[in-house]
């Protein structure tokens, strides 16, 4: 059994298939990082997930719970944000966290030890007092993960973590998220950033409509679309002649001309590839003041996802 | 490791506990105890800064405090009630609570509880300043009061009732609060005014079963009547009804909306989805 199983989900929206088939596990300590533009049906999964929408069809299980038939015991298991969540304007995190605590069955004395450990692991210490209402976006968003910390879950939810923070808190919350990590929590979190994905899961998966296209390790993935954008500076302007013959060199896709001395250069493979195109571009008599990778196949890939979903 | 929740009870305590403490932090708890030491106030000032007889049967003195009864039970349940479950969706609370460990029927009745009590907190002080005073006016009490009590909580309840279903059907708050306010204050009212003129006893509207508030304090119990009017030349009549429902009828009337409202209102809850 595995903490996350996801058996052929489907949602429907009146006429839109926001979710469509979708099955996915998650293993016991693993990362998952749920990728795909606006739309793609991220939220909506982790939306079924955590009993705030129901399946048109399928199953989802949590610690091998149904959390359809059983939601209370499911969801016992799970800290959650999703969305950008708003708390009570007149409470205070202290008052918050003992409510979420509480109803979770943590005792009082628990719950004010915990409340003082998250609201530090989040950065709301000397907030903890104040009322909610007077919180930037940011701050919410902190408190909406210290909550979902609270109680100590064996399975984190977390969609868009890092939403609303400035760069700061998205470091600090990518920390709190390698942290979870280390304690072998199971994490399955969604995003639009590949770059947090990158930093901080194992897996990764992409949707896109609705649908998976994507599913493997970071690394695998990576190896998978074992290509690359190289960026090509020359001292002199080159010549359309040389262009045309660059692009006929070993493993070269494409190339864009970008300025008379600028081009980007597709690459079909790694870094040994790499390597032979700048020694066979200077084969070609051109001298290279820069030469550098702007992008991976998996950006790649990710990007034409978020420009096609436009 | 399985975990171990709190029991449903406990957690439905809980919630209520923290409902009610909401509303300590809030400005409606006051604004309703304010209102209700304004209108107790009045009622009890202006008889004497006018100087108007004051009634010696303490049912008569009472039933001036009870005809507000109604309008504070509506003020009440727009307060505490039509917002209840609709703000959860619109304010966006309800990403926080609803993927906690707790049945939708347990945050429900949580909410329902606290909102009835603070309800009750206004209503049972209007109460008690009315009959603190009639009994400093006419030196006597009456137990008709009581009986007018426990018909305006009944009342409430319904009401209640009635805005946590609106509650649980609308999209916003405003609009739940502007159609529990209208509804009983207006759209009921006119319901029962036009059925009363086609001679229709308007037995199923709320609004008019809540007239047993005040009527309870009549002695004796009003009953239904009707008087022929002449009207024009051609010995043209026009009859006029004046209904007034039974003590059954009422607390009857008053049941089946609580009940009906209640379990649609939780079975919306419960399948209403967090989307958009």
């Amino acid at each position: 059994m595995n903490p996350i199983e996801i058996r052929k989900i489907s949602k429907r929206f009146k006429e839109t298939l926001a979710v469509d088939s979708l099955t996915l596990d998650v293993k016991k300590g693993e990362c998952l990082g749920l990728l795909g533009p606006n739309g793609a049906g991220k939220t909506t999964t982790i939306k079924i997930l955590t009993n705030l929408i129901s399946p048109t069809s399928g199953k989802a299980f949590l610690m091998g719970i149904d959390v359809t038939e059983d939601p209370r015991k499911a969801l016992s298991y799970v800290g959650a944000v999703v969305e950008t969540p708003e708390f009570y304007p007149y409470l205070t995190p202290v008052e918050a966290l003992a409510y979420l605590g509480r109803i979770r069955g943590m005792t009082p004395d628990h719950v004010k030890k915990r409340s003082n450990d998250v609201l530090r692991e989040v950065g709301l210490t000397e907030w903890k007092d104040k009322k909610i209402g007077k919180f930037s976006k940011g701050m919410k968003q902190r408190l909406a993960i210290g909550q979902a910390l609270l109680h100590e879950p064996e399975i984190l939810i977390l969609d868009e973590p890092a939403s609303g923070l400035d760069p700061r808190g998205m470091v600090e919350v990518r920390n709190i998220i390698l942290n979870l990590k280390n304690e072998r929590k199971t994490i399955f979190m969604s995003s639009h950033m590949l770059h947090e994905v990158q930093e901080v899961c194992d897996r990764v998966a992409l949707m896109d409509r609705g649908k998976l296209i994507l599913d493997g390790g970071v690394e695998e993935v990576s190896r998978r679309f074992n290509r690359g954008r190289i960026e090509v500076q020359s001292l002199l302007p080159l010549t359309a002649d040389i262009v045309d013959r660059i692009k006929k060199l070993r493993n070269v896709s494409g190339v864009e001309w970008v300025y008379t001395t600028h081009l980007i250069v597709d690459v079909n493979g790694g870094p040994e590839e790499f390597s032979t195109l700048l020694d066979d571009i200077r084969g070609l008599g051109v001298k290279i003041t820069s030469f550098r990778q702007v992008s991976d196949g998996l950006e790649d890939m990710y990007m034409t996802l978020v420009r096609s979903s436009l | 490791m399985e975990k171990i929740l709190p029991s449903d009870i406990k957690q439905l305590t809980l919630v209520a506990r923290h409902e009610l403490f909401r509303f300590t932090r809030g400005w409606r708890l006051p604004a309703v105890l304010g209102i209700v030491l304004l209108i107790s106030g009045l009622i009890i000032a202006i008889p004497q800064i006018m100087n108007y007889r004051v009634p010696d049967d303490p049912k008569e003195y009472f039933r001036t405090f009870a005809g507000f009864a109604s309008i504070l039970a509506l003020i009440c349940a727009t307060f505490f009630g039509a917002d209840a479950i609709v703000s959860e969706y619109q304010n966006r609370t309800g990403y926080v609570i609803f993927p906690a460990p707790v049945r939708r029927e347990t945050l429900f009745s949580g909410k329902f509880i606290a909102s009835f009590i603070a309800c009750m907190i206004a209503l049972g002080l209007y109460y008690l300043i009315g009959s603190i005073a009639t009994l400093y006016f006419t030196g006597k009490g009456s137990i008709s009061i009581l009986q007018s009590f426990l018909l305006a909580s009944l009342y409430m309840w319904a009401l209640l009732s009635v805005a946590f279903l609106i509650s649980s059907l609308m999209k916003g708050t405003t609009a739940s609060n502007v159609l529990v306010f209208v509804l009983f204050l207006m759209i009921f009212p006119i319901a029962e005014s036009m059925l009363s003129l086609a001679g229709v006893e308007p037995s199923a509207i709320p609004t008019y079963s809540g007239n047993t508030i005040t009527d309870i304090l009549s002695d004796p119990y009003p009953v239904t009547s009707k008087q022929v009017i002449p009207i024009g030349r051609n010995n043209t009549t026009m009859t006029v009804w004046d209904f007034h429902p039974t003590l059954a009828q009422g607390i009857g009337v008053l049941l089946a909306y609580g009940i009906t409202s209640t379990a649609l209102a939780v079975y919306i809850f419960k399948k209403r989805e967090m989307s958009g």
